[in-house]
């Protein structure tokens, strides 16, 4: 049990001129759940698909429970479930048959275990992967994944195409590995998410590590971002001088401010209550931004400069503020 | 392995009876002509052998006046003309799917996610083409065992085992050849591609050399010279063609582990 359940040094992927990953360090303790977050083309396949030895590192290395992936594949393979982020299957097979199969592979006999997964996830075994929707093939591919109670489950994006009562199960399932001591390496570019299910999160962004930070820590910040469109122009220094603000955005029209808030928004409302306000929006969906402005911004000193604030990822938002105001993806207070 | 094996060939049964039945059904053909041709040897000889060398040769005929008899006709067709061709289409089609078309279907990174290590699937996948194979050349064999006696074709035992171990021995090698193209490369169109390119290219090599003195020396690197060393289904297995398809079937494989166990998968 002393070794590290993933360790990679250094962790460098190129695909031809292409960087895949750049210097990936990471070190998951057993019994932990780690979730590793960031957006698409990030680099977290990348780096799982190196764990599993279906790709081959440019430099750097990785462990898993202490083997090497590639020396020690079949080990490797034993020990660990693997959910890919591009879940394909065997469409002529039946769910069932394919967990036999790779039951069969592990030389083990696993109709019980997969049954009893496939049960909470909901997920009827009998019928042919091929008529499945997307949902019901992610739920077989995680039933692969556990049905054998690997010690490391490497899951990639495992919950996307699930129903949000299909995800409260597998959330409760993973909990479930982490009180065994086992222990659960997850993908996602779902903040919440992570929030939800992992001890501790690493955030990426373009192939390299840019935060690793215990979830708790990440929630006692409640840092989110908050989007005020006021009834006319508003000038944004007030917001900047209280507390819980450490950001603020101004969009062209002047009117509408965007800004990243710690803790309680209480002051915030009250100050914005002095003008007229038409919507009042907090972003959910994109929180990892704001962790990666925020810490950016703990590395230059806590600025509040607006000329300095807000990074290339949430250039969009900026350019467009009443369109984000709309989009599915926000909540209103 | 042995779970890969049966898997794949559970995977494929229903194209193989379509492929066993295809077989019955141009043996069946081809021996129906033979009786018919045989009450009028004369005429049909005149045909022959007033059609232009080059044409017959093309379509591995190299002596029209064996074509009256029935070893002559059922191995210009079967043994020599169509069936090679048509064995080695499945050939083919089985070794681009083993790992390039596992491979773009996406399943292999979940195949291995399991205990099993990519020599393996190689190996077992390959094997179950075998059987595949096997079963295709078998029903060859019965269904001319059968009409042998019943149509009077004077087949011998060893004639017909000759015969069909040869042909499935020459799937066999342009099956691992499309296995190796299929797990170096990962991509299926490319392999099945470049693999007709070649089996056409080795098919009119073969047919065209007896014509062409200087590239009489080719014949012997493509596998259908050594199909017809020397017309098995008269004279039985030689042991000098089974060792030459044995031998590339092995190279080739090795290059297939050894490419396979190299390189990135699905990217």
């Amino acid at each position: 049990m002393d070794e590290l359940a993933i360790q990679t040094l250094g962790l460098t992927k190129f695909y031809g001129k292409q960087r895949g990953i750049e210097g990936i360090d990471l070190a998951v303790t057993q019994g932990e759940v780690f979730g590793f977050l960031g957006p698409n083309g990030a680099g977290k396949s990348t780096t799982i698909r190196l764990l599993l030895d279906l790709i081959r590192p440019t430099a750097g290395a990785a462990s898993v429970l202490g083997l090497n992936p590639r020396v020690q594949a079949l080990e490797v393979r034993r020990r660990v479930g693997y959910v890919p982020g591009d879940l394909e299957m065997y469409y002529h097979m039946t769910g069932r048959q394919l967990c036999r199969y790779f039951a069969s592979l592990r030389g083990r006999d696993l109709d019980m275990m997969a049954s009893l997964i496939a049960d909470r996830l909901d997920l009827d075994l009998d019928r042919q992967i091929g008529g499945y929707s997307t949902g019901n093939r992610q739920k077989v591919g995680l039933t692969q994944a556990m049905m054998h109670e690997p010690e490391v489950l490497i899951l990639d994006e495992p919950t996307s195409g699930l129903d949000p009562l299909v995800r409260q199960e597998f959330y409760a399932l993973v909990d479930e590995v982490r009180s065994s001591g086992r222990t659960v390496f997850l993908s996602s570019h779902l903040l919440p998410e992570v929030e939800r299910v992992a001890d501790r999160v690493a955030i990426v962004r373009d192939g390299k590590v840019v935060v690793t930070e215990d979830v708790a820590v990440l929630k006692r910040r409640a840092v989110r971002r908050v989007e005020i469109r006021f009834g006319h122009q508003v000038d944004p220094r007030p917001f900047e001088m209280l507390d819980a603000v450490h950001q603020v955005n101004s969009a062209d029209d002047q009117a509408t401010l965007i800004m990243v808030v710690e803790g309680s928004i209480d002051e915030v409302i009250k100050q914005a209550a002095t003008h007229q306000v038409h919507n009042i929006v907090s972003h959910d969906g994109d929180l990892e931004d704001v962790f990666l402005d925020y810490y950016r911004m703990e590395d230059s000193g806590r600025q509040t400069d607006r000329s300095t604030s807000g990074g290339t990822a949430d250039a969009g938002d900026e350019s467009n503020p009443a369109e984000t105001a709309d989009s599915t993806k926000s909540e209103p207070c | 392995m042995l779970t890969i094996l049966s898997t794949t060939v559970w995977e494929r049964r229903r194209s193989t009876l379509w492929w066993v039945l295809g077989m019955m059904a141009l043996a069946g053909l081809t021996v129906a002509f033979f009786p018919s041709i045989r009450n009028d040897a004369e005429a049909y000889e005149s045909l022959f052998d007033s059609m232009p060398e080059g044409l017959l040769s093309v379509f591995g005929i190299e002596d029209a006046s064996t074509l009256v008899t029935a070893v002559g006709l059922v191995n210009s067709r079967i043994y020599s003309g169509i069936g090679p061709v048509v064995l080695a289409a499945l050939g083919i089609g089985l070794g681009s799917s083993a790992i390039a078309g596992e491979e773009e279907r996406g399943t292999l990174d979940l195949l291995l996610a399991q205990p099993v290590t990519r020599t393996q699937i190689v190996l077992g996948k390959f094997a179950a083409a075998a059987i595949i194979i096997g079963v295709v050349v078998l029903s060859l064999f019965g269904i001319l065992a059968i009409l042998n006696p019943i149509v009077d074709l004077d087949f011998t035992l060893t004639g017909m085992v000759g015969a069909n171990v040869t042909l499935g021995l020459l799937a066999l090698t342009f099956c691992a050849f499309a296995t190796a193209l299929g797990a170096g490369t990962g991509r299926r169109g490319v392999t099945t591609g470049i693999s007709a390119a070649v089996t056409a290219t080795f098919f009119f090599i073969n047919g065209l050399a007896p014509l062409v003195e200087e590239i009489l020396w080719m014949r012997r690197l493509t596998p259908f010279y050594w199909l017809q060393h020397p017309n098995p289904l008269a004279n039985g297995i030689d042991p000098a063609a089974i060792a030459v398809f044995l031998g590339a079937i092995a190279l080739c494989l090795f290059v297939a582990v050894w490419t396979f166990n190299r390189r990135d998968v699905g990217v």
